[in-house]
């Protein structure tokens, strides 16, 4: 078990710097994207909301839950992932420069969440040399202290810059991967005091709505998402988080069909390109014949032999039904 | 998973228990070797050539492999995403509707197929 955690942690870096619009990453055929933390801004990439793996045993870790719905690899297929070369620790002669410098605050915060990614990358490749279950824990006794130390430099300079438009960034960092914890949840405040028009709440919407992020009140926070925004991909994806947020399954299906009817063209984040029409009708589906205690739709098909059979041949035994793959 | 799957095979062969897969490679003929390979002895549906993208996942709109449902006697969606220890009380719940004990706590894998060229030492 132990590559497994190592391996999903592995495609969380790796999400959090692919495309998140990039419909191939969902599937376990697509070719890995390549070496992680140095990209741009990390961006969340919505996941189905079924996926779930073992959360983190000790704490709730709002960052790798986000991504964590990935596809995930099969323990047999487990491969080392590429190298990554800033995890080399190199030999620093300079000791940290004060924080005088001509970056501007967006070039600043790009910075500090790159070496937070880094950092993060380096002590992964620490703990994958551990055996059994060592190195999971190690993992996750170290990553909050990356964290509080990335959000601490990013509210720094977001305190010395009032109003710069890349504060933004900053926050929504913070908001995203320390959520449940006073910092986050200062930030999350901020988001929607400030920045509730801001288009880019759609990456918020995307990443909540796979129910995992400690928000208090997510239902609220959509709710507010829908009325203020003046986006339509964030009123839309706000609705969307909604529905698959909310219990009532009568209230989620209207959510679905006003989707539709108002916004189905639309694409967005949310949606993984595509329409919300698309998403939709298919969160539609999934809720009236996919649901727990539903009758479970028939499959007729054929088995690798070609032989056709039904899956409703099975009634009357309990059946573990697994969409596997081995790749 | 394999090891798991294998495990429960084994211990459930005599109660009213099935596997069935959903199988989202795309070449067919590989498969095929691999589940003799891995001794995967319960039966899958194909999801054809387009892999992940074939007909029977994107019904299911099944977006992340592998996405389990648990089914019980009477077809009914139990459970979703149960897996490893949780998979085992799922089933041990299940079947015990239907009168079944039984004990899932420990598991043995039966282990893949002995390769062809894999003989014992003399």
């Amino acid at each position: 078990m132990q590559m497994r955690w190592l391996l999903v942690l592995g495609c969380l870096l790796i999400t959090a710097c692919s495309n998140p619009g990039d419909e191939t990453s969902q599937t376990p055929s697509s070719t890995p994207p390549q070496v992680a933390s140095k990209t741009e801004s990390p961006e969340a990439t919505p996941a189905p909301e079924e996926k779930k793996t073992e959360p983190p045993k000790e704490e709730a870790k709002p960052e790798p839950k986000q991504e964590e719905a990935k596809p995930e690899p099969k323990q047999e297929e487990a491969k080392p992932e590429p190298k990554q070369e800033e995890a080399k620790p190199e030999p620093k002669q300079e000791e940290p420069k004060p924080e005088v410098t001509d970056a501007t605050p967006a070039e600043q915060i790009k910075t500090i969440i790159a070496e937070y990614s880094k950092a993060q990358g380096s002590l992964m490749t620490e703990a994958r040399k551990m055996p059994g279950n060592e190195g999971r824990d190690f993992y996750f006794a170290n990553l909050p202290k990356l964290q509080q130390k990335c959000g601490a430099d990013l509210n720094a300079v977001v305190a010395a810059n009032a109003d710069d438009p890349a504060n933004f960034d900053a926050i929504m960092w913070i908001t995203m991967n320390m959520a449940g914890s006073d910092t986050g949840t200062k930030a999350m405040d901020t988001l929607f005091e400030k920045y509730i028009e801001n288009e880019q709440m759609v990456k918020l919407c995307a990443v909540m709505a796979q129910g995992r992020m400690p928000v208090k009140n997510p239902v609220a926070k959509f709710e507010q998402l829908i009325e203020k925004s003046p986006h339509d991909a964030v009123k839309a994806s706000a609705t969307m988080a909604l529905a698959k947020t909310v219990k009532d399954e009568t209230r989620a299906e209207e959510l679905y069909e006003s989707l539709i009817a108002n916004y189905g063209d639309l694409r967005s984040q949310m949606t993984r390109g595509k329409t919300f029409k698309e998403a939709a009708d298919n969160a539609l589906f999934q809720l009236k014949y996919l649901s727990i205690g539903k009758i479970a739709p028939d499959i007729e098909g054929e088995d690798l032999d070609g032989v056709a059979f039904k899956l409703s041949d099975y009634r009357g035994k309990v059946v573990v039904l697994d969409f596997w793959g081995d790749w | 998973m394999y090891p798991h799957e294998r495990s429960l095979v084994q211990k459930l062969a005599d109660k009213p228990f099935a596997i069935i897969g959903v199988n989202s490679d795309r070449d067919l003929e590989k498969i095929r070797e691999t589940t003799k390979q891995k001794n995967i002895s319960w039966r899958s549906f194909w999801n054809g050539p387009q892999g992940t993208g074939g007909p029977i996942s994107t019904r299911w709109g099944v977006t992340g492999w592998p996405t389990i449902y648990i089914i019980d006697a009477e077809g009914k969606i139990r459970y979703k995403n149960a897996r490893g220890p949780k998979m085992d009380e799922a089933l041990t719940e299940l079947l015990a509707e239907m009168g079944h004990e039984v004990d899932l706590t420990k598991h043995e894998d039966p282990g893949e197929a002995p390769k062809d060229d894999a003989k014992p030492n003399p």
